[in-house]
């Protein structure tokens, strides 16, 4: 399977902890990522469809808030196992750099 | 988790900003079904993210038009025509209206060329319209009366059908044909659901290049000795011009192919790469005339030209292709 773009990492990462609505995610995702992964709204929404289409997440639950439709999109069992098989590549990878002697997490 | 309530000022006075306006504007790229469906909630999350701004983002501007655009791509792949028949319809319409542009080009107000003109009109519009059987029926049309003068016969329908083919037609314009004539004849005998309307954008690129057709422009001047009949010469001036269509299609080409490799990236379908594969190929059979024609020096440029369209092509394959394996 091939890696998965950031972005995509970083949603599905914000959604491990319960469902959110599509700021909530731009913020979560923002924050995890130290300010790396600024989603735009039509980039998210774009993304949130395709990772729904493909099963990774899926609608929990649509609320009103202000007189303004909201949804909040939950993780599926199938994008948390993508996330964390992305995760542990992420790290067997990291493992090469920082295995050598002389370099550390700082 | 729930996410800040809206903070737009504007929107609590009960009348959108200007930021919020533009955003209802640049929301009409996406598809009206999807936009009625979740227009609000963008919106919403829109004026959230830029809360505390008078002014609409551009980069936020920016993602919305490339989100619509991209929904709208995938709206088109999700429609029931399979991949295969919508690529091979797309191929076959590019080419019937490159055909067009060539008669329109070449009207020169006579009987026989209105009536060669109506049926590539008719074919366009066919194919436009996703009227198979229609579009083959003139296409096999057009290619009896360019067979007819190749094989030295007045007629082949037995008086039926007078010849109103071009009077210039030769192999080489059979050959732009005949891929289409294959392509349609697939299409009719596979009968798969017809595709949606094409965009009328099309036109609007019909439209340019006809227009480059018939434009000429100053392009630098030279010094040329012109003599009377009373032998009495001068140097002067001539204002060299250059024709534009050679340069415009071109042009054309790479952009719609620059477009292609980012529509395949978006939808990871094969079908944009079969349309333009099929239309390149249809368009190399001028490029197959000058290799025997003409000396190799000429022939350079061109099929350098030709080459740099089919690296994209490919590169429009190897992208749907990547997301193929990536879904796997």
């Amino acid at each position: 399977m091939r890696s998965m773009s950031e972005p995509t990492y970083f949603i599905l990462t914000a959604l491990l902890d319960g469902p959110l609505h599509g700021y909530a995610i731009i913020k979560r995702a923002e924050e995890q990522s130290g300010g790396r992964v600024r989603l735009a709204v039509g980039t998210l929404y774009g993304a949130l469809d395709r990772l729904a289409g493909t099963g990774l997440i899926a609608v929990d639950r649509e609320e009103t808030v202000g007189g303004r439709p909201r949804r909040y999109f939950r993780i599926t069992e199938d994008g948390a196992e993508a996330v964390t098989e992305e995760a542990k590549r992420m790290a067997r990878a990291a493992r090469i750099v920082f295995g050598r002697p002389g370099t550390a997490l700082s | 988790m729930s996410g800040p309530e809206p903070r737009d000022a504007e929107r609590i006075e009960g009348r959108p900003g200007v930021a919020e306006r533009c955003y209802r504007r640049l929301l009409r790229t996406y598809p009206p079904a999807y936009r009625a469906a979740h227009g609000e909630e963008f919106v919403g999350t829109l004026l959230e993210v830029s809360a505390g701004r008078g002014r609409p983002s551009v980069r936020e501007s920016a993602g919305l038009v490339r989100g619509g655009l991209a929904a709208r791509l995938r709206e088109r792949t999700a429609h029931p025509t399979p991949w295969w028949a919508d690529g091979l319809a797309l191929g076959a319409f590019l080419i019937a209206l490159s055909n067009l542009v060539a008669d329109l080009g070449s009207l020169d107000g006579g009987v026989g060329n209105a009536a060669w003109l109506a049926c590539s009109l008719v074919l366009v519009g066919a194919l436009f319209r996703g009227r198979f059987q229609v579009a083959l029926t003139v296409t096999l049309l057009q290619v009896l009366q360019l067979i007819c003068p190749l094989i030295g016969a007045d007629d082949l329908t037995g008086g039926l059908l007078p010849l109103f083919g071009p009077v210039n037609g030769g192999v080489m314009d059979l050959m732009g044909y005949a891929p289409m004539a294959v392509a349609l004849t697939v299409l009719v005998v596979r009968r798969p659901s017809r595709p949606r309307s094409r965009s009328w954008w099309w036109a609007a690129g019909a439209v340019v290049l006809s227009a480059a057709w018939h434009v000429q422009v100053p392009w630098a001047a030279h010094r040329e000795t012109i003599c009377t009949a009373d032998d009495i010469c001068q140097r002067v001036w001539v204002v060299n011009r250059v024709e534009l269509y050679g340069d415009v299609y071109l042009a054309l080409m790479v952009l719609l192919l620059s477009c292609g490799i980012w529509v395949t990236a978006v939808t990871r379908d094969l079908r944009w790469s079969l349309a333009a594969a099929f239309f390149l190929l249809a368009s190399a059979v001028p490029y197959v005339a000058l290799t025997m024609t003409s000396a190799i020096g000429a022939m350079l440029i061109p099929i350098a030209l030709w080459a740099v369209q089919a690296v994209m092509v490919a590169a429009m394959v190897v992208t749907a292709r990547r997301g193929v394996r990536a879904r796997a």
